[in-house]
């Protein structure tokens, strides 16, 4: 599943930075927790201990983590010869992953908020469709408009029925 | 009762089905049907996820055989003879024998946790809670280390996981933690949705970003040839059967599941086997059997540590513990006390759900394998669907919408980045006992000093202790046979 897992670095810096915002947002609570509210830290009964050791552990890997990705990355000649090839292609790569996946989450979220307006048929159905158009990149815009289309009246009236019929979910 | 087996028994179709595509993950199945049945009646719910269980892990072989993609963790190693198996045209031996291989697998599992479950229930009544937190943090430790990735990589996600559990009140003194005064943060984040996020949404992410596909050539299989062949069986060394002890033994192991249970078996088998039919990595029919016998057996062992002592065996088995706790089962040392009868039927479903996934294996096997032609784009679509429906259905929380697809979004990051995502639902599950146990030795020790010593003066928490370090030693072996495969 993980491609080019040397040359990943868009997500080795989200990852990160990710990692690098928990301990932030740990140590913020923490501290403040100590500060304003007088709650001790070390003390056997204290209710933020176990998150400060933990929060001490995952700084200390992050550490470790980060030195192991400076230390990994290219040298500057390999980067000057990469910037002209590899490098280039792999960037475009991610860049295209990203703007995909971000495609993706803000059609994601499109349907999670017209999914009480428009209720469960017609938004899954505007869903399903646009995903099948977007995701299908081997057949023409034609191809594409009827397959999505027909898939998506075969499925709907399935998927309703299982989740209504036989798993009883309440449905938006 | 009668209901209750067509329960499981449509529960190991939906398994299989799951578990034979690549990219659905039995995990991603369990957490998807979880959601979908929580307003099911609790035996119900059981036979079904139980069913799903069973199936799935054996789903995995049918596409590790067919397109040498492993439909699930637990047969990659199925597919090192598996696919030259089909290459060499035997495709149908080959699959006949995974099939069978599963069935003795899965009912040797069953007996290890028939035996095993109420031995293990009297000595776990008395631990306490320095035993407990060894045990939680051996899981978390294993599953760190044993994951793709490295060591410090799934230590962070194991670390990220508990901090995930700890949003919201803390459960001893109501403190708010992590927070940050956000109203929708102080219910905390429910783990079915994170679990839905990280192993549902974020597949789909990697199946939307990837270009790689498959060809597959198999038009379909001979049923009469998927019959167990005795003939051929009786032919090989019996040392094949070494596999089901080990995997079951693996599968007991906190932390570990069935992919380990098949490589660790499958290196032992290479060893052991002086005389296999044909060298193993290029379609030793030996190399079919052993990791499929070592997978299912490891279904009984990751459950016996799960409903014994509350530990989930893997992350599929943190799923099915979440679901337990939803639906009011409490696994852990009183359950063989309290929920005796919960645990012969669990046992019931498990042995069933195996017979009905070998059943189904056989004659449904045409079936999947036209399935497997279904269009990528077409799974795509759907999949977000059920994770979408699955969110919501838990609480009608719209919200839990948006904390499932920031999930995926952060799966997908971290997976690319080759950080494991196991260790994060371990982590969601075990967090809580690890910090439960921690506090509690501290008040029962009355100091850290005096905690750090009590593992080495009580028998049984040192015992555990020993069987850490063992296992972080068994690890090497696994690494050493993942890096020559």
């Amino acid at each position: 599943m993980v491609q080019n897992e040397g040359k990943n670095t868009v997500y080795k810096i989200l990852s990160l930075s990710f990692s690098l915002l928990i301990i932030v947002v740990m140590f913020f609570d923490i501290i403040n927790k100590y500060s304003q509210q007088n709650i001790k830290i070390f003390s056997i009964e204290s209710p933020i201990l176990f998150p400060f050791l933990l929060g001490l552990l995952l700084l200390i890997n992050f550490m470790l983590e980060l030195r192991a990705e400076i230390k990994n990355r290219p040298t500057k000649a390999e980067n000057i010869v990469e910037k002209m090839g590899e490098k280039a292609i792999v960037e475009n790569k991610q860049g295209k992953e990203i703007l995909t996946i971000l495609i993706f989450t803000a059609i994601s979220l499109i349907y999670m908020y017209i999914l009480p307006i428009f209720h469960f048929i017609i938004a899954t159905s505007i869903y399903m469709f646009l995903i099948m158009f977007i995701a299908n990149n081997r057949d023409n815009i034609l191809q594409r408009l009827v397959k999505s289309a027909i898939w998506t009246a075969i499925t709907i009236p399935i998927i309703y029925y299982i989740f209504y019929g036989i798993f009883d979910v309440i449905l938006p | 009762m009668l209901m209750l087996l067509l329960y499981n028994f449509v529960g190991t179709i939906v398994g299989l089905v799951m578990g034979a595509m690549p990219g659905l993950t039995v995990t991603m199945t369990a957490a998807l049907i979880v959601s979908l049945t929580f307003g099911w009646q609790m035996i119900e719910a059981l036979a079904f996820i139980i069913g799903a269980f069973c199936g799935g892990v054996l789903g995995g072989a049918l596409s590790a055989i067919a397109i040498n993609i492993p439909g699930t963790a637990a047969a990659v190693a199925t597919t090192f003879d598996g696919f030259p198996l089909k290459k060499r045209g035997e495709a149908d031996t080959a699959l006949g024998l995974a099939l069978f291989s599963s069935l003795v697998g899965g009912l040797f599992g069953l007996i290890f946790f028939l035996i095993l479950g109420p031995i293990i229930g009297k000595y776990a009544l008395k631990f306490g809670a320095q035993e407990y937190f060894i045990l939680t943090i051996w899981g978390l430790t294993l599953v760190s280390l044993l994951s793709k990735g490295n060591f410090r990589k799934g230590l962070i996600s194991a670390g990220i996981g508990i901090f995930i559990g700890m949003i919201g009140m803390d459960p001893v003194t109501g403190l708010m933690r992590f927070t940050l005064n956000v109203p929708l943060l102080s219910g905390g984040i429910h783990y079915v949705v994170a679990m839905i996020g990280l192993f549902g949404m974020k597949e789909v992410f990697v199946q939307l970003t990837s270009e790689t596909g498959f060809k597959l050539d198999i038009k379909g299989y001979n049923i009469l040839k998927l019959l167990p062949n005795f003939k051929l069986i009786k032919k090989l060394d019996l040392k094949w059967l070494i596999a089901a002890p080990l995997g079951a033994f693996v599968g007991l192991l906190p932390g570990t599941g069935g992919d380990i249970g098949a490589l660790v078996s499958y290196g032992t088998a290479k060893n052991i086997i002086k005389k296999p039919s044909r060298p193993f990595g290029e379609g030793a029919y030996e190399g079919v059997i052993v990791p499929e016998v070592a997978n299912k057996a490891a279904v009984g062992g990751a459950l016996t540590t799960m409903l014994t002592l509350g530990i989930p065996g893997d992350s599929v088995t943190a799923v099915i513990l979440g679901a337990f706790y939803i639906h009011g089962l409490l696994p852990g040392p009183t359950f063989m006390l309290i929920e005796k009868d919960y645990f012969y039927l669990i046992a019931l479903f498990v042995g069933t759900g195996m017979i009905f996934a070998y059943i189904v294996g056989i004659f449904g096997s045409n079936a999947m394998i036209k399935m497997l032609n279904l269009p990528k784009w077409y799974l795509i679509a759907f999949i977000p669907i059920l994770c979408i429906v699955g969110s919501y259905a838990l609480q009608n929380k719209i919200t839990d919408i948006l904390f499932m697809l920031i999930f995926g979004v952060i799966g997908f990051i971290l997976e690319k980045s080759n950080y494991p995502v196991s260790p994060i639902i371990l982590g969601i599950i075990l967090g809580p006992m690890v910090e439960t146990n921690f506090r509690q030795g501290l008040i029962i020790t009355g100091s850290f000093q005096s905690m750090i010593t009590s593992f080495f003066t009580r028998p049984l928490a040192l015992v555990l202790l020993i069987l850490f370090v063992a296992s972080f030693l068994l690890q090497s072996k696994v690494k050493e046979l993942e890096k020559n495969k």
